[in-house]
């Protein structure tokens, strides 16, 4: 299965993701991400982040998710590519990630709730989102 | 999507979407831009976007775009709103992701004849001097308690550490330092995320860039602004970086859990607001306007670096002297006083444009209006215009802020060459340090809109005049 495509925008970014659950479409989602930011395959894991997150629906779950691991990524200048989930639900994350430096290529300012879709099919989840950048 | 036909015309510039095109509109929606540019417009959301503005609580008069109008978030870019402070609502969609972007113009005492030869290392200077590119922090890493003094008082803080003077205060926006800024209102992780990026350029379409001036449109304001023809002028485009980003980010996320509480219907998630006098609004404006402090603050430290490059280069002397002519917002909420009543101003890319006599203006650009910049993208001209009387009337004092996209930065990949680029801005007589190959290649001309066609769009209308031209000689990107 495809872990993450480019999509064609007008002036910003879009990728849509896939999973066979919600787990690996929100760590595709978030590999997807970080490979606009960070050459992702030079990538030297060096520390742990704990990520909780608690939404009221599957979007905002999805967009808060991709926003922490984008504010830890600037924050720390960190490519996040290793994903543990404790706890995956529609509405609840506790995952630990695992991340380093690596190759910085582009900036994201924001997640956006732009053109947010997220699909559940019988193969599995796919999820479209565009970045602010 | 909005077909032509759903377009009145109001006059060969303006156009018009009448309230009753959709039940949720509180008041028309109008785009400033010739009929060309408004069909290119019409199959992105930016029409949608500007309708989705007319139903915001406590709008007044008209939803507004400019000329370079595009697809934004909430807002789209070029989007121009007032509501009233009274019962009106505050839209970090209407401000965008980086707060203050903005721009400001510097201006030498000398010609690019006096000092041509010079250029290319002038501009390897500020290279090296100017922190810019992707992932890349600066030299200015303040702990919080002094993070929080650039956030409550911007430019203020600046000329306390020598990185300005009274006159650049003076011919910035708000003096650089916005009132009801409140850095508790900015979370630890904006300003965690802020803290290494102060004093930097950032990458993107954000860049230093020297200019010539090369045409003079009208030499009274000309001559106040301090400007004359071959000028050696530079141009300075950031915003509030990581901070200001998060910060939007923080409050789209915080509105958007209350909004029903306030009885809101919510068109689009990006359009999240919150009634201005709410808790909430409250909140987003004092992290807003301490957002708009350090972007504010930003630019000014970027002016220290620039003029030490430039001194550096050039013998000392009064070619050294590097007078900042204004500092302009293009993505801002501005409380303002039109016609006695109180509103809050959004413009999301868009320039305020205020004209001759205004209050807030400094003292040399009260006969003037105060200056308005908008840069050309990469490797075109700019424009110097001041603002008018007609545009305090027609659109809140606001106009247009740049050209606008008009191809997508992968369409720019596939279809443009790098070294074709190269060869054409040298043949345009521009020496370029840029930080990636595809940067440069995003940023390309052919990727915008034509500045001309929007200065003109502006001029006509009134909504701006025009003052002077700048070209190109010198770009530093990130």
């Amino acid at each position: 299965m495809m872990k993450y495509e480019f999509l064609d925008h007008p002036g910003d970014i879009k990728i849509r993701s896939f999973g066979k659950d919600l787990p690996e479409l929100l760590q595709n989602s978030a590999l997807g991400m970080m490979s606009f930011l960070y050459d992702i395959d030079e990538v030297k894991i060096d520390h742990r982040e704990k990520i909780e997150i608690e939404a009221m629906d599957l979007d905002t779950l999805m967009i808060d998710w991709l926003s922490e691991l984008l504010t830890f990524s600037d924050t720390n200048d960190s490519a996040y590519t290793e994903f543990e989930f404790e706890k995956c639900t529609d509405s609840h994350i506790v995952a630990k990630v695992g991340g380093g430096p690596a190759p910085a290529k582009d900036d994201i300012k924001a997640v956006t709730y732009s053109e947010l879709d997220i699909k559940k099919k019988s193969e599995g989840y796919e999820a479209v989102v565009v970045y602010d950048i | 999507m909005v077909s032509f036909e759903k377009f009145n015309k109001i006059s060969d510039y303006l156009w018009e979407v009448p309230r009753t095109f959709r039940k949720a509109m509180r008041v028309p929606a109008r785009v400033y831009a010739s009929e060309k540019m408004l069909t290119h417009v019409l199959d992105e959301r930016a029409i949608e976007q500007l309708i989705n503005i007319a139903s915001l609580p406590g709008i007044e008069k008209y939803a507004l775009a400019m000329p370079d109008i595009h697809q934004g978030y909430g807002f789209p870019i070029g989007g121009v709103a007032a509501l009233r402070a009274d019962e009106g609502v505050i839209s970090p969609g209407g401000v965008g992701y980086d707060i203050n972007c903005g721009v400001r113009l510097l201006a030498s005492e000398v010609t690019l004849e006096d000092v041509g030869s010079k250029i290319e290392q002038i501009v390897s200077q500020m290279q090296r001097d100017v922190p810019s590119g992707v992932g890349r922090g600066g030299s200015v890493v303040l702990k919080e308690p002094e993070l929080d003094k650039v956030l409550n008082t911007g430019v203020k803080w600046a000329i306390s550490q020598g990185y300005a003077t009274e006159a650049d205060a003076e011919a910035t926006e708000e003096r650089g330092s916005m009132p009801g800024a409140d850095a508790a209102r900015v979370s630890e992780r904006a300003k965690k995320r802020g803290a290494d990026q102060l004093g930097t350029l950032g990458a993107g379409n954000h860049f230093v860039e020297i200019q010539e001036v090369v045409d003079i449109y009208d030499d009274r304001i000309a001559e106040t602004f301090g400007i004359f023809p071959g000028q050696v002028t530079i141009l300075i485009h950031t915003g509030s970086r990581g901070l200001g980003h998060q910060v939007c980010t923080d409050y789209v996320k915080l509105m958007n859990k209350v909004v029903h509480q306030y009885q809101i219907a919510l068109p689009d998630r990006e359009l999240s607001c919150a009634p201005f006098k709410s808790p909430e609004g409250q909140r987003y404006f004092g992290a807003m306007a301490a957002a708009a402090n350090f972007a504010w603050t930003n630019r000014q430290i970027l002016t220290d670096h620039v003029r030490g490059s430039w001194a550096q280069v050039l013998e000392s002397g009064k070619q050294n002297a590097m007078r900042l002519v204004y500092d302009v917002a293009h993505n801002m909420a501005k409380k303002e006083k039109h016609d006695g009543k109180e509103y809050i101003v959004h413009r999301k890319g868009a320039t305020r444009s205020f004209g001759p006599d205004h209050p807030v203006l400094p003292d040399k650009y009260k006969s003037t209006g105060q200056p308005v910049i908008i840069p050309g993208s990469m490797g075109t001209h700019s424009y110097l215009l001041a603002g008018t009387k007609e545009s305090m009337q027609s659109t809140w004092g606001s106009t247009c802020h740049g050209a606008g996209r008009r191809m997508s930065r992968s369409q720019a990949k596939r279809s443009l060459d790098y070294n074709k680029l190269l060869e054409e801005l040298d043949k345009y007589g521009v020496v370029v340090r840029a930080g990636s190959a595809k940067g440069l290649l995003e940023e390309a001309p052919a990727a915008y809109k034509d500045i001309d066609e929007v200065i003109k769009v502006v001029s006509e209308t009134k909504i701006a005049a025009k003052v002077a031209r700048m070209k190109p000689v010198g770009i530093i990107k990130g």
